[in-house]
């Protein structure tokens, strides 16, 4: 919601509520005023105001909609979102964005999204793994309403746990972030659930090849309590699986709720639960080979309570949460591997303002319990429990030195009980943004660790299975982060960013390098860092809207495995890791026809790497004169040097077309498409013991429906 | 001609992005894996043989395209060695060829394993001569010392692996049932040159230490009374080649294709070695110095 302030002297002042709908305004100097609320498709509010000198004012306002104005309305203003909106490693997203996307289903999905931006890599099609500016998937963390879900991307990659009915906006924190974000040193994916409706019923039901979607919300006290309550179930073996030319033998469903209150006229209550499940063979099969299974499953709920104190100057927030996860490999009735994470956050957020500077602050404790069993031949039984319990504060000034420069400041304090050298355990974060009419500077700078991490085969891109594990607590991973950026729009159609970047990580704990053909959890350090550059231009026509972007980058990790030396006559072994993909293109091109929405996608990426192979055969380590009759041996891997190879680069144009029908009581979206039309032959899983190949999805016509019901 | 360039480019960037080719497979040209020590003091030798694959597949008991073969260089004897297929415990079907003979010290052994196109993986072993092992007297007057000398008399090119196994009895949690407990330690490496051969120093009161740290750590019984029965030391003799790269047999290092390699065109280790085997038991001053409890 906008909110503006005119002064009786014409003077304006202005902002945008937070996505709690919570605005601030502060240094009014004394005098009469009008303050205006609007927003798309809701009646303009406006009142005059007389402050005086020190009066503080808490005032809460319900827009009334006016849905029978909408079609006539002409709305002119900033966009708060955007393809090429990016501030200092900020991008933010809205539901409309994603629904812009060519998709398999008539809603838009987060996941859809993230794999059109630059710095985002995807092994592929399915999986559910995204590598965000040379980070891994476990160095990400993903909230919804404060919640943590640990693996939250559905193993079709078109699909998140958060399909766009349920979201109101989703920051996208590649890099450089603030507080109160702790935990992770890659990037940051926070997103804000709708609130449902408080005046009216509705729902909404869709089908599509490959999901089906059913979401009701409406009050459950008129304008004080609501509900949203939504439900996806995968239907690929039902629908797709009966004319793709490949087996898709995948599983999949989410499920959202979330009730919000408003408690009383200056707090507000709001308590959301998720859960999806996944399950599926992603690799390949063969005559002497069973496919084993992967499976996930996310559960998390959460409370908020958000309060503006009548009497003090700041906004509060409470949060409790629990999250969990469980991921196995192996056979649905007896799993080889297992692994658990679970755990509660509480957390304290607050929000003021003095003077020429707004003030966060907050403190939080967490306690992830971690438990991995990796069963089944060859492995390292040993995984076992832990648990790392964190306790943090931060303070967060952000400074606004002039009306066109500000600077945001962050300090973090965490303690981990049990830790003998605690100097580390401070990270500061910077982050200064200027703006003069259509230009914008933006730099970001940061310090940050982790404290758990997840531990996958690097060896093969079908392996999806994270083990998770706590970081030796002397040697948490950690990160630093260096970013700029500029943005101009010099039309109001036209908008051009472009960010650089640089991550050093350092202390990440990756899979030893072994020629054994076994996942191992025995650790290796290693050291990484990633750089690059991405460029981004947005148009906006009347006729048209469009977006390309492209992003560079270079990744490369150096580990140090003890053996290296005697592999490779180094200590060190610096490499690309798989996720090092140095090009990436992406276009999004939106029009109407004839009352259709068309919309087509056009995404390249250039060759990961991989490690070649040269053969196989046995080893028996011949330690004494043995029994050759009787000795256990190993069958062996003949690697190349790791990660020397190069894939097929990957392409795909997604095209759909989109035409609402709109009856008394409700309206009917049908949708139809086509996903990889050209028909690439994107490869997917490359099995390096017997070189078979796995491809994504070959050309596939898609058509859906959905029904909104008022 | 600079648009000429930049077309050029385009077509060539172009072609690579429409590329479905990737190479998964490097050259290599070793047909085999060998693996095999050849003692003389046994009369039966062996070597395990992998076919080098382009795909991973389980091995049947099918017969595999190799012909394996010894000289003997000093007399030019050539034998043929036989094909046996075992099965080991996991099930899996292995080749072994295996010949009889007595293999005489300080002969050398060419090993030929050819594939039936002529290409061929081979190695070479000389059969290091014999060694004798004795316990020296102690001096069991050395202050708060507890050391067993051992004597190897002879010239053994290479001695890989010394070990020394304690038979040790210690009492459960509750001290009331003995619990048998042997633990062996590394020393090779640890002896010490002499004219005539080596001297290898047993350190009791050293291994004492690291024996009580296993006890402690082992749930099934106390480190309070560790009571030493006899020690065994074992010496493995090899020949020159048989030397660990990194100075013990480790196989998270040495699984490493190439890394404990002597096979020309191939990988793997063909050897000669053979152990001599010692069995004593200190004298009580010395348990007593090291730590060691009699009950």
């Amino acid at each position: 919601m906008n909110v503006i302030l005119e002064s009786d002297t014409g003077g304006l002042r202005g902002g945008v509520t937070n996505p709690d709908g919570i605005y601030n305004l502060t240094r009014i100097s004394p005098g009469a005023y009008i303050l205006r609320f609007s927003f798309i498709g809701y009646a303009q509010w406006s009142d005059t105001l007389e402050f005086r000198a020190g009066q503080r004012l808490n005032l809460n306002i319900g827009l009334v909609p006016e849905s029978e104005i909408l079609a006539e309305m002409v709305v002119e203003g900033q966009a708060e979102t955007g393809a090429a909106r990016v501030t200092a490693g900020l991008q933010t997203v809205s539901p409309k964005d994603m629904d812009l996307l060519p998709t398999p289903d008539v809603s838009g999905d987060l996941a859809s999204f993230l794999s059109t931006l630059p710095g985002i890599v995807t092994l592929g099609d399915r999986g559910g793994q995204f590598y965000i500016r040379g980070g891994e998937p476990s160095h990400n963390l993903t909230l919804i309403d404060g919640m943590q879900v640990y693996q939250p991307y559905h193993i079709l990659g078109f699909y998140s746990a958060f399909s766009s009915d349920i979201i109101h906006q989703a920051d996208i924190h590649t890099a450089g972030y603030g507080a109160p974000f702790t935990g992770r040193i890659s990037s940051v994916i926070d997103i804000k659930s709708r609130n449902g409706n408080k005046r009216d019923y509705t729902g909404s039901l869709s089908i599509s090849p490959f999901i089906s979607s059913t979401q009701v919300e409406g009050p459950l006290v008129y304008n004080r309590l609501s509900f949203l309550a939504s439900l996806r179930r995968s239907v690929v073996e039902e629908i797709a699986q009966n004319y793709v030319s490949q087996k898709m033998p995948y599983t999949f469903g989410d499920a959202f709720f979330k009730l919000h209150g408003q408690v009383s006229s200056n707090s507000q209550l709001s308590i959301s639960g998720l859960y999806t499940s996944d399950r599926g063979a992603i690799g390949l099969q063969s005559d002497d080979r069973i496919l084993e299974e992967v499976g996930w499953r996310n559960l998390a709920f959460g409370v908020r309570y958000v309060v503006l104190p009548r009497v003090l100057p700041f906004v509060a927030e409470v949060h409790l949460s629990y999250s969990f996860l469980e991921t196995e490999q192996g056979h649905t009735e007896n799993p080889v591997r297992r692994s658990e994470i679970s755990g509660f956050k509480y957390a304290v957020h607050m929000n003021s303002f003095f003077q020429r500077t707004e003030w966060k602050w907050g403190l939080y404790w967490r306690a992830p319990r971690i438990t991995s069993e990796l069963g089944g031949l060859f492995q390292n039984p040993d995984f076992g429990m832990s648990r790392r319990h964190k306790a943090g504060l931060y303070v967060e000034p952000e400074f606004y030195l002039t009306s066109n420069l500000k600077t945001r400041f962050t300090i973090i304090a965490e303690l981990f009980p049990g830790q003998e050298d605690r100097n580390n355990n401070l990270e500061s974060r910077l982050r200064t943004i200027w703006h003069r009419n259509e230009h914008e500077v933006s730099l970001g700078a940061g310090l940050y660790h982790q404290e758990i991490f997840g531990l996958s085969d690097r060896r093969d891109a079908t392996n999806v299975f994270t083990a998770w594990r706590s970081a030796p607590i002397e040697d948490l991973s950690r990160s630093l982060h260096v970013l700029a950026g500029y943005r101009v729009s010099p039309y109001p159609w036209l908008e051009l960013s472009v960010e650089t970047y640089y991550k050093r990580l350092s202390d990440l704990f990756i899979a030893e390098w072994t020629a054994y053909p076994r996942f191992t959890s025995l650790l290796q350090r290693a050291d990484g860092r990633a750089f690059g550059f991405e460029l981004r231009t947005e148009i906006r026509r009347e006729k048209f809207y469009g977006y390309i972007n492209y992003g560079l980058s270079n990744v490369r990790y150096t580990s140090k495995q003890p053996s290296a030396e005697l592999w490779y006559g180094s200590e060190t072994l610096s490499f690309r890791p798989p996720h090092d993909r140095r090009h990436q293109l992406n276009a999004v091109l939106t029009t109407r026809i004839a009352n259709i929405d068309i919309s087509a996608r056009w995404n390249f990426g250039s060759g990961r790497p991989f490690t070649q192979v040269y053969g196989f055969d046995g080893f028996l380590l011949l330690d004494g004169a043995l029994d050759l009759f009787n000795a256990p041996d190993n069958q062996r891997v003949i690697y190349g040097r790791p990660f020397n190879g190069l894939l097929p680069t990957y392409h795909r144009l997604d095209i759909s077309l989109e035409r609402e029908f709109t009856f008394n009581q409700f309206i009917v979206t049908a949708h139809a498409g086509v996903i990889n039309a050209y028909n690439r032959r994107n490869l997917f899983a490359l099995d390096l013991f017997t070189a078979q190949r796995n491809y994504q999805l070959p050309v596939v016509p898609i058509a859906g429906l959905k029904i909104d019901l008022d | 001609m600079m648009s000429k360039t930049l077309t050029l480019t385009v077509l060539v960037l172009l072609m690579a992005a429409c590329s479905e080719t990737v190479v998964t497979r490097l050259q290599i040209d070793f047909p085999y894996s060998i693996y095999g020590i050849m003692n003389p003091k046994s009369d039966t030798h062996a070597v395990r043989v992998f076919e080098i694959t382009q795909n991973i597949a389980v091995i049947d008991s099918d017969p595999i395209d190799a012909t394996v073969m010894t000289t003997q260089l000093s007399n030019g004897e050539i034998r043929t060695w036989r094909d046996t297929v075992i099965q080991l415990d996991n099930d899996v079907y292995r080749h072994v060829y295996w010949s009889v003979f007595d293999a005489s010290m300080g002969e050398t052994y060419h090993l030929n394993v050819t594939r039936s196109d002529g290409v061929q993986s081979e190695a070479m072993t000389t059969i290091p001569p014999p060694i004798i092992v004795e316990v020296l007297e102690p001096d069991t007057f050395l202050v708060r010392q507890a050391i067993m000398p051992l004597k190897i008399t002879g010239t053994p090119p290479n001695l890989p692996r010394i070990d020394v196994e304690y038979i040790l009895v210690g009492f459960d949690e509750n001290g009331a049932n003995p619990v048998f407990k042997p633990v062996t330690i590394n020393y090779a490496g640890l002896q010490t040159p002499e004219s005539d051969g080596f001297l290898l120093n047993i350190d009791l009161a050293k291994d004492y230490l690291e024996i009580y740290q296993l006890f402690d750590e082992d749930n099934d019984v106390t480190p309070n009374i560790i009571d030493l029965r006899e020690i065994f030391v074992t010496i493995h003799v090899g020949d020159s080649q048989w030397v660990s790269p990194i100075g013990l047999f480790n196989n998270d290092f040495l699984v490493e294709p190439g890394s404990f390699s002597n096979v020309e065109n191939g990988f793997g280790f063909f050897g000669s070695g053979y152990s001599e085997t010692i069995s004593f038991r200190p004298p009580l001053v010395l348990i007593q110095r090291a730590g060691f409890q009699i009950p």
